[in-house]
């Protein structure tokens, strides 16, 4: 009986497997002008991830070396289509223009899918994998203010900091501070709070959770009661690149064989990854 | 965004530029001045101290003075540039007046070592002869260094004073890693907001006209001065 259920358990998963292994991304072509997947990717060339240091998606350890959550689900991804992956330090603001040039072939790095960037989806800049990640926005601010910062309303008219042109931004926008001040990264965002030059931040709460309480944040604290909307993490592939789909499929081999299980569980990730893959 | 559009938000940047590179010459010359005289003291303890304070302000990269300038005194728990910030946000409702306070007194220290430097080499080389010419004719000492010195000086150093001048103008863009609203923060911003590029390479076009018309200037001041025959 028990055997039954796991194999129709097994069944519906296939299915749901294959159902959104595309989803996200259009069927690869496979008319003429279209270059094939074999012919674009031979096995053992060389795929080209940016990123930006992210903890703890994407970090560099004591020696330099890349990793975190996203790195690490990256190389087993490409390892098991057969190729090599490189990870290359990217501007976040021009992604999209290095994606186009050609110097980087996936944003590998918490890109938040459901966002919008100068009024069009981000869906029409680049085709996106499936959601892997649910993250929201967080709002951190200076523990001694933690009497008087405890709802949206009381953000009203103070001065709040967020990385330009991220959803943190956006967000903090909606709490109508008084001066919005931007910033390069999340992390600087952080700093110039901790140093008293901001009331409160807007950042991703998987940084917010790495960092806050840790050296140089310790006087700062998440506040639980204000939340942004959830937003889907996503991998961005050039337009109707047949590496997409092979991503897909590859998560969802990795998602059977429980390594996004144990990654998840090292870089403390599992409470936002997917359910659709841990099940 | 249109083209005039952006012009009129690099525009926004691009007049805190120009405040920043006046006020910084403003304050940094006299400074300049002064740390000079320190330096060529004939006491042996003023002139040590000013040279360690040149050598440790041209020996640290500028923009890490600015960090250290905006973000140290907040680590002491006590944040001059935000208490500044915060008073003329919510009393006057100007914004980053702080942090453009912060990035003024950043540059004004760091030119001022090396425009010191630039001052000394100037009053060093005008001959000895001249000084005792000075004496003999009866002027005072003050007499003498503004009349006789400082306007033979004024022509030696303008062609190093005018590369330092320059270079001033390109390096107020690095107020940007304090937030301060320059041309450079204003166009990175509409790549980061907008995903519009051409703005970074535009802005190169704001920076030659005014280091044009500066440079038409410092001609000018040094046919002016033509006429001082050393």
């Amino acid at each position: 009986m028990k055997k039954k259920l796991s194999l129709v358990l097994v069944a519906m998963m296939l299915l749901v497997v294959t159902v959104f292994a595309f989803a996200g991304c259009k069927d690869t072509p496979q008319d003429e002008a279209k270059k094939s997947f074999a012919e674009l990717y031979p096995a053992g060339s060389t795929v080209v991830v940016g990123v930006t240091p992210f903890d703890p998606l994407n970090y560099k350890d004591d020696s330099g070396k890349w990793i975190g959550y996203d790195t690490e689900v990256a190389e087993a991804v490409f390892a098991g289509l057969g190729l090599k992956v490189t990870f290359v330090e990217i501007d976040w603001a021009k992604k999209y223009i290095e994606l186009e040039a050609g110097n980087i072939d996936a944003i590998w790095n918490g890109f938040t899918r459901n966002g919008k960037d100068d009024g069009k989806e981000r869906a029409d800049y680049v085709d996106f994998s499936v959601d892997y990640m649910t993250n929201f926005q967080a709002v951190v601010i200076n523990k001694k203010d933690a009497g008087t910062f405890t709802t949206a309303s009381s953000l009203a008219n103070k001065i709040g900091i967020a990385e330009a042109g991220s959803a943190g931004a956006g967000f903090a926008d909606t709490l109508k501070p008084k001066q919005l001040v931007e910033t390069e990264t999340q992390i600087k965002a952080l700093t110039d709070l901790s140093s008293g030059s901001a009331d409160f931040a807007v950042v991703d709460v998987l940084l917010a959770n790495a960092k806050v309480g840790t050296e140089g944040f310790d006087n700062l604290q998440i506040v639980n009661t204000i939340q942004g909307n959830n937003e889907f993490y996503a991998i961005g592939f050039r337009k109707e690149d047949p590496l997409c789909g092979a991503v897909n499929q590859q998560l969802y081999q990795l998602a059977l064989d429980g390594t996004i299980a144990t990654l998840s569980a090292k870089y403390k990730v599992d409470a936002i990854v997917n359910a659709l893959y841990v099940d | 965004m249109s083209f005039l559009e952006v012009t009129k938000f690099l525009m926004e940047g691009f007049q805190f530029t120009i405040l920043l590179f006046a006020l910084t010459l403003i304050i940094s010359l006299p400074l300049g001045l002064l740390i000079s005289f320190c330096s060529m003291s004939k006491i042996k303890p003023i002139k040590w101290f000013s040279k360690l304070i040149v050598w440790m302000i041209r020996g640290v990269p500028l923009m890490l003075q600015i960090f250290i300038i905006f973000y140290v005194p907040g680590f002491f728990g006590f944040n001059i540039f935000s208490q500044v910030d915060r008073y003329f946000l919510f009393e006057h409702d100007m914004q980053n007046v702080g942090r453009f306070l912060a990035a003024l007194i950043a540059f004004s220290i760091n030119y001022a070592a090396y425009f010191s430097e630039i001052f000394r080499g100037g009053i060093e080389s005008v001959p000895k002869g001249q000084y005792e010419a000075s004496e003999v004719l009866g002027m005072k000492k003050t007499q003498t260094f503004f009349r006789v010195i400082l306007p033979q000086v004024g022509k030696r150093i303008m062609p190093p004073m005018s590369n330092e001048v320059i270079t001033l103008v390109k390096d107020t863009s690095l107020a940007k890693v304090i937030m301060v609203t320059e041309v450079i923060y204003k166009a990175e911003n509409l790549l980061a907001t907008k995903s519009l590029i051409w703005p970074l390479f535009y802005v190169g076009v704001f920076y030659l006209i005014f280091v044009g018309g500066l440079t038409l200037l410092f001609n000018y001041i040094e046919k002016k001065m033509s006429y001082y025959r050393i």
